[in-house]
Order: C-alpha cells, then structure tokens, then sequence
C-alpha cells in the first residue's frame, strides 16, 4: 500500500504548480507583452442581409447596390453573395464600392442574397472651438463645395437661411451647431422619395435625406465642404428604409452629423456607411416588379474572432492563418470546460452519465442545433437504433458486425434529419447530421445493453441525466464571458486540469450518496434503542 | 492534507462514498496490474487452487474456436452444468444447464437449447461478446448443489456470500439470497436479499431487500435474522487466505457453500461495491478503523 500522505503532498504540489503557471504565464502577457484588455473583450457584430426579388419576362437586368468598405470605424469580418443566374461584380465609383448583378435574359421570378458581417465602432469627434470659419482649410474635392440640382447652396434662398446661422464669434464649431440645430427643427416627415434642399427649407418638413441635403447646402453656401452619407441604421429585425446623414470637412477630417436622430459631431456603433455623395443606394432595370428587404441581426462574439493581429500565445491568429474556423477553436478550447462540468456531475453530484466524456462533445454537437432539436435528434436516433438492435439480436450477429449495421443505420438517420430539416427549413433539426456518428452509435449500444441488463427504467434514467448534463455543458460552452475568458487567457487551462486533479482527490460523498445511503447518514435515533 | 478528506463531508465516517471508496481504498491497495487476477476467473480460480484453497472445480475450458468441436467429448454424460466466460462481468454470458435430454438442453430458467445454440454461446464466449470484444475463454463447471441451509432460504437458485477483506482482514459480510424477481440471481440491483452476517459469530443479524429491512423472505415467509450460516469459519478462513495469497488489499470474496464441496470460492472483485453498508447498517470506513487496519 502506497503511502497515503506522500500521494496527497505530491498532488497539492501539481496542483499549486498548474495554478502558479497560470498566474505567472497571465502576468507576463499582461506587464511585458503590452496586452491590451480591448483585443479580448467581447465585441458586437452585426450581419446584415440584403435581399432584392423581381419577376423578369425575357430581357436584359441589372441591379446595383453599394457596398461597405473597410474603414477606421467599420470592418469587414465576412461578405457572402448568392445569386445563381447572375453575372456578379464589384467596382469602383468615386470613393465608393458596388456591386453589380446583371443578366442577359431574365425570366420568372428571381432573387439576388447580398450577406455581410461587419464589426463597427462608435464615434465621437472633436474640433478646435476657436477656429473661425474663414480659417476652415478644405482640402475635399470641389465637387462637395459645388452646388446641385438637389443641394441648391448657391440659391439665393439658402444663402440667406445660412447667413442667419453665423455666430456672433464666427467660430465653425458655432456655425455648424446652429446650422445642426436648425435643421433638427425642422418639422419630421416620413419617407417619400427625394426632397431637395430648397423645397425642404420652403416647406419647413422634410425626411432624413431632405434635411441632410438641406444641411449639406447650408455649410456648402457658406464655404464649409459636407456631402451626404448614406447607409442603412442596423437595428435588428427586416425593414426596407436606408439612412442618410452627412459629413462635414472641418481641418482634413470628416465630421459626421446626423440632424434626424441627433447625433452632432458623432456616429452611433449601429451606423453602417455605404455611400458618399448624393445617390441612390439600390438601382435596377425599370419594369420588373421589384422589391427588396435589409434583414439585420447582431451578436456579442469574443474579439478573437474578429480581430487581426497576432499576439503572444495568439493561437487564434494561427487558426486563421491554417484557414481553420474560429467556431471550431472556439469549440477546442471550450471542451476542457464542458469536460470539468461532466466531471463534477459524474463525481461530486453522482449523476450517471453515458460515457465520460459524450455528454462533453454532445454539448459541442448541440451548439449547431440549439438544445431542443439537439435532445430531440439525439434521443430519436437512440431509441430507433436501441430497437433496431433488439430486431437485430434476433439473428444473432457477432458483436462488431452488428455494430456496423448499427452505425449504418445511425448514418442513415443522420442524412434523413438533414433532408426533413432542409425540406421544412428547420435548420437545427438538419444540422442533427453533423452529430458525432460513432460516439452515437455506441451510446445506441450502450443504451440498449443497459435496457436488457438493467432494464428499461434504469436505461431511460440515464439517459434523462445525460441529457441534463449534455445541457448544463451546452451551456456553459455557450456562454459567452466564459469564452471570452478562455479565448482571452488559454493558459487557464492549466487551472482547468488543476480543477480535475483537485476533484480526482476528493472524497467527499456524492449528492447522490445522499439519499442512497439515508439510513447511514441520517440515522434514526430511535434505532438505537431497539 | 485533510483538506483533501474532509472538506464538504460533515460526518465523514458516516458511510464510505464511491469517491472515497477509489481514492482511499481501491487506489493505494489495488495496483491495475494485478486486476486480471480479479477479472479473469480462470486465472483466480488456478492462482487460489495451487495455494490449497477451494474454487469451484473445472469440468473444461475453451480457449479458442478450434477447440469448441471437442465438446461433446467434455460433456458427455453431463446434465448439470455451468458455462461461463472468464472475464465476464455482472453475471452475463453465464449460463446454467440443469437438465439433459439427448441434444436438447434445459437452462435453470427453463429455456430450452439445442445443442447448437450451446455451442454458439460457447463462440460468442470465445470471441469475446461478454467481455468488450477481447478474446475470452469460456469455462464449464458443474452446477453447485446450495447446503440444506441456503437450499432453505431459496431452493430455485445459488445464494452465494460476499466478504470484504481489507488489508486481509474480513469487515463486512453478507448472503445475497436470490429471489423469484431477481430471476434466480444473487443481484441486489435486481432484487436479491442482502442479509448482513456477524463476522464473528456468523449470525444473520439485518436483512436488505428493496431498499428496506424486512425479517422474512418476502415469497416464502422464511425468517431470515437470527440464523447461524454453516461452516462460518471454514467460509471466514477461506476468504482471509484468498486475500493473502493475492495482491489485492480491497477485495470482494464471492464464495458458496456446495452441499458436498464445502465452502468454495466462486470470484474475487478488485472493485467490491458499496451498498454491503446498506444491508449491514454499517459503515465499511468505522469498521476499517476500528479494526485499525486504515
């Protein structure tokens, strides 16, 4: 017999080491290695999806829509376009990107799927208060110095509007406000096509790009380059109106102002420029019963997966370079965690498990199916192939053998889900084909040894407990703090192992033992007296 | 250090945990290299016999595919056998022949077999389907006779007795009596009696059944407490010597008391489990350090 002590000082030794380690690799990337607690803490990103749909009858279309681009305050993470029949192409036109889809011939109905996720910033701009308007260097190209058809600043009418704005202490920052505050009185209108700056000062009410126009056409008449801006406002949810704000150049930078939703010398995060200048966000060919929709939605992701850089101990970056996706490191480096959770189920709460380590990569499982479509798919497969085995014991297999029909069958199923999910687009419900085979194969198995050997309460007992540890694991991978803590600091798998180790020492009864053994642990004080 | 032993564990002796049970018990005194002597009962049965100690004899082994054509010369004449898998566990793949009729076979269950079927559970034994596929050796004992005493609890199965040895000393014993419910087997899980036996005296003194004390046989009324179990230290001794002459010092004894062989040891476990505190009322870790041996 080993000696009991010396076993207990060696495992405090590891276990004060891997903790150690932890803190002392920490310290080092936090004090040397210049961290910066913004490249791991999580960032919102939103996706926005632009849909246009027409029906063609035979002739030549063509849509254009413009496009973002990566800037100081936006950045492209992914673009994806599906559109089968078309011709699709990206250019240049000014200093703005578009896209194209065109096709000779177009009939029926048809549909073009713009995708993009972006990561954005908000903004907030200063300016030298003291500088006087006729001290403003512009160094923008004159077109937005120039008046329009639409932005009328050499008018007479606008001149005078404007004139009125000029402080006292002439001063940009003062001229730029009042111009700003004049045009937020202005009286809201909703959206009805374009109204121009002149007919938005006349009528006194005007929608965002009326306003924007008129504001443009005020600092333009009294020498202050600005020009439009147009993008799309990503809040959540399907809508088909754009946005349009406008741009001042004050000293060689553009300061952006929003005289509709009152946003002066600021962008909000949830801004997404397409566009400079005056034009139109989406064009198509006349005559094709067009429609269109923008379907926004967003997210918290760790910053990892939308950062660039490389950094110390950066294995996301290696990730990116190998071309391996950022959900699978995240999955990676999350199962550690899922595992301990398993861990302390199985061995402080006393919870039977299938497997040791199922419960782990079926919560990974889960993260594509969500956790409803996940049991269901789950539980589904193991109860058919369970019965499938029950039929198949009836011809007496060989054990490997019959394993393999049931892996066949489980496979089987597997492609079955994808079709059904992907019939009545019930997307978890499809992705219960990417469950890991094997391991479902034996729990299939297992499950059915267990309903013979033990029967079927006990079978079905245990796999309500794995479905309640496949969950809590499910969730813990989900969680998105704990990611960002792990993405942030891996070397916290070091305490990760600790944690087991400290746990493959304790003693202590299971919750479960509990109740098991009530009578000893809780014992009667009457039975004393028998 | 006993951070380690008695952190969330308010009367800590109350009852041996699983957990404890492994770290405490099993890990110091059970190296993994010698659990084949605990797991493969060919290699108990031929390491106990060669120290004096008695096993249940062997009629045949089969070891390969190869062999199984020479059955018929092994049991000819035989109507009462057992086949079992050597490195089976809980029971399964052990079959119980009770009655003979030409080519046909009766199991104790009252299955009947041909005498093929026998000799495809002998194969599925050898290819290893009751021992996580790893090729096994199927091995035929006679079928033991219960003494008049176990034979008196429940005539229609094996009772058998089950000894903790620890650090070669017996601390909890119990008969595990089977019942019409537990289809014959001595499985508590199943619904066999536990009834614990005084380690001294060899009387009966608690009875487990279904999670309850109970002081009958719950099917034929038997009285189950108070009973002094034949042959105890022959039983006690036996169990004690199998701990001696193996390298295991947390040990589950299994052993029955045939109605001519005397007590014999059945199988050992390297991983005895822990409702025996159930059924005796007792805590295996007070008993353990009370006999000082922990």
């Amino acid at each position: 017999m080993q000696d009991t002590s010396s076993v207990h000082r060696r495992v405090l030794i590891v276990i004060a080491l891997l903790v150690v380690s932890t803190i002392a690799i920490a310290s080092v990337r936090l004090y040397k290695m210049d961290f910066d607690f913004g490249n791991i803490l999580p960032q919102r990103i939103y996706s926005l999806t632009v849909e246009q749909e027409f029906t063609g009858h035979g002739m030549p279309v063509e849509l254009s829509l413009f496009l973002p681009q990566d800037d100081h305050r936006q950045r492209i993470i992914s673009e994806n376009n599906s559109s089968e029949n078309f011709v699709f192409e990206t250019y240049r036109e000014n200093e703005n990107r578009k896209g194209r889809w065109s096709t000779d011939k177009a009939d029926d109905e048809q549909r073009v799927q713009y995708s993009v996720t972006l990561a954005t910033q908000a903004l907030r701009y200063e300016i030298d208060k003291s500088v006087t308007m006729s001290e403003v260097i512009d160094t923008a190209p004159s077109r937005y110095l120039t008046a329009t058809d639409a932005i009328q600043s050499s008018s007479a009418e606008i001149k005078k509007a404007a004139r009125r704005l000029i402080p006292a202490d002439g001063t940009a920052y003062s001229f730029l406000k009042n111009a700003f505050s004049f045009v937020s009185k202005l009286k809201y209108k909703p959206f009805k096509g374009t109204t121009d700056a002149l007919t938005a000062l006349r009528l006194g009410e005007a929608s965002c790009n009326g306003r924007s126009r008129l504001l443009v056409a005020i600092l333009q008449s009294q020498g202050i380059a600005a020009r439009l801006v147009g993008g799309i406002v990503l809040s959540s949810g399907e809508k088909k109106t754009s946005h349009q704000w406008i741009e001042a150049r004050i000293n060689g930078t553009w300061i952006p102002m929003d005289a509709t939703n009152g946003h002066f010398m600021e962008i909000p995060h949830h801004y997404l420029v397409l566009y400079h200048g005056d034009e139109a966000l989406l064009k198509h060919t006349g005559d094709i019963g067009y429609n269109y929709r923008f379907v926004i939605s967003r997210k918290m992701v760790p910053a990892q997966e939308i950062s660039e850089g490389p950094q110390f101990l950066g294995f996301s970056h290696v990730f990116r370079k190998l071309g391996i996706p950022f959900e699978l490191l995240k999955s990676i480096i999350m199962i550690p965690l899922a595992a301990l959770i398993v861990v302390m189920f199985r061995n402080v709460i006393g919870m039977h498990t299938f497997g040791t380590f199922l419960p782990a990569l079926m919560a990974v499982a889960f993260r594509s199916t969500g956790i409803i479509w996940g049991v269901v798919g789950f539980v589904s497969i193991i109860l058919i192939v369970s019965l499938l085995r029950h039929g198949l014991s009836k011809l007496q297999l060989l054990h490997s053998p019959q394993l393999g029909v049931m892996l066949t069958v489980v496979i089987a199923l597997l492609l079955l889900f994808a079709v059904l999910g992907s019939t009545y687009s019930i997307t978890g419900l499809a992705k219960v084909s990417l469950f890991p085979m094997v391991l479902v194969s034996i729990t299939a198995e297992r499950f059915s040894i267990m309903e013979i050997e033990e029967g079927r309460m006990s079978a079905w007992k245990t796999m309500l407990q794995t479905m309640l540890v496949v969950s809590m694991a499910y969730l813990v991978m989900r969680s998105l703090s704990l990611q960002v803590i792990m993405l942030g600091f891996p070397e916290l798998l070091l305490t990760v192992a600790a944690l087991n180790i400290w746990i493959g020492r304790w003693v202590g009864l299971r919750a479960s033992e509990w109740f098991r053994f009530k009578g000893l642990v809780f014992p009667k004080t009457t039975e004393g007296a028998k | 250090m006993k951070f380690f032993s008695r952190h969330f564990q308010f009367n800590s002796s109350a009852v041996l945990g699983m957990n404890r049970r492994n770290v405490d018990m099993i890990l110091p005194r059970n190296q993994r290299r010698h659990f084949p002597l605990a797991n493969n009962k060919l290699l108990t049965k031929t390491t106990l016999s060669s120290h004096g100690i008695a096993v249940a004899p062997t009629i045949a082994t089969f070891e390969s595919f190869y062999e199984i054509g020479r059955m018929e010369e092994y049991l000819n004449g035989l109507s009462e056998f057992v086949v079992k898998p050597a490195n089976g566990s809980g029971g399964n793949g052990i079959l119980v022949i009770s009655e003979r009729r030409g080519e046909l076979f009766r199991t104790a269950g009252g299955r009947l077999l041909t005498r093929d079927n026998l000799v495809r559970h002998i194969a599925d034994i050898v290819f290893g389907v009751y021992s996580f596929d790893k090729a096994d050796v199927a091995i035929v004992e006679p079928r033991l006779q219960p003494n008049p005493f176990f034979a008196g609890l429940y005539p229609y199965g094996l009772s058998d007795i089950r000894l903790i040895v620890v650090d070669n000393i017996t601390t909890l014993c119990m008969l595990r009596i089977p019942t019409a419910e537990s289809d014959g087997k001595a499985n508590l899980h199943q619904g066999a009696i536990g009834i614990a036996v005084d380690t001294q005296t060899g009387c009966t003194y608690r009875a487990w059944y279904r999670k309850h004390e109970i002081e009958h046989h719950p099917e034929n009324a038997m009285p189950l407490l108070q009973q002094n179990v034949p042959n105890w230290n022959e039983i006690v001794d036996a169990a004690v010597a199998t701990a001696k002459v193996l390298p295991l010092k947390y040990l589950g004894v299994d052993m029955v008391v045939d109605k001519s062989l005397g007590p014999l040891v059945l199988e050992v476990n390297a991983r005895p489990g822990i409702e025996i505190q159930n059924v005796t009322g007792k805590s295996l870790l007070q008993v353990i350090e009370q006999n000082g041996s922990c």
